[in-house]
């Protein structure tokens, strides 16, 4: 039996037309345009990160994804082979140099996602602002149920320094929006989303060239490569059925001996019935079981009294017989039980 | 009232599985593992009645599963304690649950990788089985810690009877099934003379 990862509930992929009503709020970048890093946590199979980077003018080779199922970032691969790739991997297995991209499309897991939640969610994308230069760019995504969680509206705002909400759209059953936001220069501060909303000094957000990455390294598994790895472990036996020892089959006929050997180690159980008789079952068992040789008491040099009992353990065999009324009878000594 | 089920599964049939978390905390020292199985229940024991670990499987770093290990086999004073918890799928959780008392743990691992190491851990109380069904409770009856002629077709109708008499219970588990079957004997000697005169058990087929 091969065990596989649970299926997840749905994966939410970022619509092409949320991004290219972000980046008409982005201005021109300042600096070479060469040095622009996008950065994408969640990358799912690249087709956002792709875009993005298209419509900013980001080289390929400055795409740093991560991806936490194999498929996707096996496709994320296939789509752009430049791009720097982590998967399967998640963003608290990976470790990536801080304060060192332009801009970072933060969409992570919805809140009926395996791994997902608002607590979660906040998390994933408060860790993955620490990747942004100050003053860099980031594009959170999230489903309304957290943007109507204040502990996670106030996560996002503690390390933005202004903030714009862009119009929602559906995805399923669910309402999720896009808010573009520029990380804090200064060390962060106390804030909440309503203080930073909307309060862009100019009309655009500014693009500022990235930093070196020295670091873009996974370390640990993924769940999913944990759950491949546990495929191989013989002990996942250990919470199955476990197997039933069949009785050998007898090369030849028993003799008298033969049938008291295989008796006593269980082999014989079973229903027996002689012609014209009743059905009775019969069941053999053997045990150790210890017995008292011989106790001695003397005394030592130092006038204490020492008992010393010699045991030794034989073997016990029980035969027991269930008659067709419901009486027990033990052979080894001869009576009954019920 | 259920009975255990045979659960016989083809070869490559998938099964899905999730990685919760175990969260060991013991002499003032807490880690985390993932969890991959595990069973507790509550039996008697010093401080009363209260959840134990019956059976966990878990992955880890080689530090973390030698803890593990060593929390299991532990008999100081420092009561280890654990928390379990199941994964966003399947929501499960025991806290503050402690070791068996008085019994102590099979413990086996398997390395994984040169740094994920596979444990289980697996109480040796008799009557605990990590596995809820038919194949796992002939092999207790068919043990030599039971000397009652039983026959395999008997198991069912004997599986129901433990649960309807609570002698079989299940234990509160996350990926597996797991049962604990308390049975002396001379209760089995009774309850199967009881259930071959009362017909409930056939000898003829």
């Amino acid at each position: 039996m091969k065990f596989v990862p649970r299926r997840k509930t749905g994966y939410h992929a970022t619509p092409l037309s949320a991004i290219a009503e972000a980046v008409d709020l982005i201005g021109e970048p300042e600096g070479d345009a060469s040095s622009l890093s996008l950065f994408d946590p969640f990358a799912g199979d690249g087709a956002a990160v792709l875009h993005l980077s298209r419509l900013l003018g980001v080289k390929p080779d400055r795409i740093y994804a991560v991806e936490a199922s194999g498929e996707r970032a096996e496709a994320l691969r296939r789509l752009i082979p430049a791009a720097n790739v982590l998967g399967p991997a998640t963003l608290e297995k990976c470790s990536i140099t801080k304060q060192t991209m332009s801009i970072a499309l933060i969409h992570p897991p919805h809140a009926d996602e395996h791994g997902g939640g608002p607590g979660r969610q906040a998390e994933y994308a408060h860790e993955a602002l620490q990747h942004l230069v100050p003053g860099g760019i980031a594009l959170v995504v999230a489903d309304a149920r957290c943007w109507k969680e204040p502990a996670f509206c106030n996560r996002i705002a503690n390390a933005l320094e202004w903030a714009t909400m862009l119009p929602p759209w559906r995805d399923g059953e669910s309402t999720v929006s896009m808010l573009i936001g520029q990380r804090r220069r200064r060390s962060e501060s106390y804030a909440n989303l309503p203080q930073i909303l909307n309060k862009l000094p100019g009309s655009k957000y500014t693009l500022l060239p990235g930093r070196a990455v020295t670091h873009f390294v996974k370390y640990g598994h993924s769940d999913d490569e944990i759950i491949d790895l546990l495929n191989r472990s013989p002990l996942m036996k250990a919470a199955e059925p476990p197997e039933v020892k069949l009785a050998p089959e007898p090369p030849m006929e028993l003799g008298r001996g033969h049938v008291a050997l295989l008796l006593a180690s269980g082999f014989l159980n079973g229903v027996i019935q002689k012609d014209g008789e009743p059905p009775h079952v019969v069941r053999g068992t053997a045990r150790k079981a210890e017995s008292l040789v011989s106790r001695e008491d003397s005394s030592n040099d130092n006038g204490d009294r020492v008992r010393t009992s010699v045991y030794t353990e034989k073997i016990e065999l029980h035969v027991r017989i269930l008659t067709e009324r419901g009486t027990l009878h033990d052979l080894s000594s001869g009576d009954s039980a019920a | 009232m259920t009975s255990p089920a045979e659960t016989p599964r083809p070869d490559g049939q998938e099964k899905p599985i999730g990685l919760g978390l175990l969260r060991c905390n013991y002499n003032g020292k807490v880690w985390d593992l993932k969890l991959v199985a595990g069973s507790v229940h509550q039996v008697d024991g010093f401080g009363g009645r209260r959840q134990r670990i019956m059976f966990v499987s878990a992955v880890g770093t080689s530090k973390a599963t030698e803890g593990l290990a060593a929390m299991l086999r532990s008999r100081g004073d420092h009561e280890p304690s654990f928390q379990l918890v199941g994964d966003s799928m399947v929501p499960w959780k025991h806290e503050g649950v402690l070791r068996d008392p008085g019994f102590s743990y099979e413990v086996e691992t398997f390395r994984l990788s040169k740094d994920l190491v596979h444990i289980v851990g697996t109480t040796t109380r008799k009557g605990f089985m990590a596995s809820f069904s038919n194949r796992a409770i002939w092999n207790c009856l068919s043990s030599d810690a039971f000397t009652t002629p039983v026959l395999r077709t008997w198991v069912q109708p004997l599986a129901a009877e433990f649960m309807e008499r609570k002698i079989l219970v299940k234990c509160a588990s996350y990926q597996c099934q797991g049962c604990f079957l308390d049975l002396r004997p001379a209760m089995l000697d009774r309850i199967v003379c009881d259930m071959v005169k009362a017909k409930k058990l056939m000898l003829r087929e």
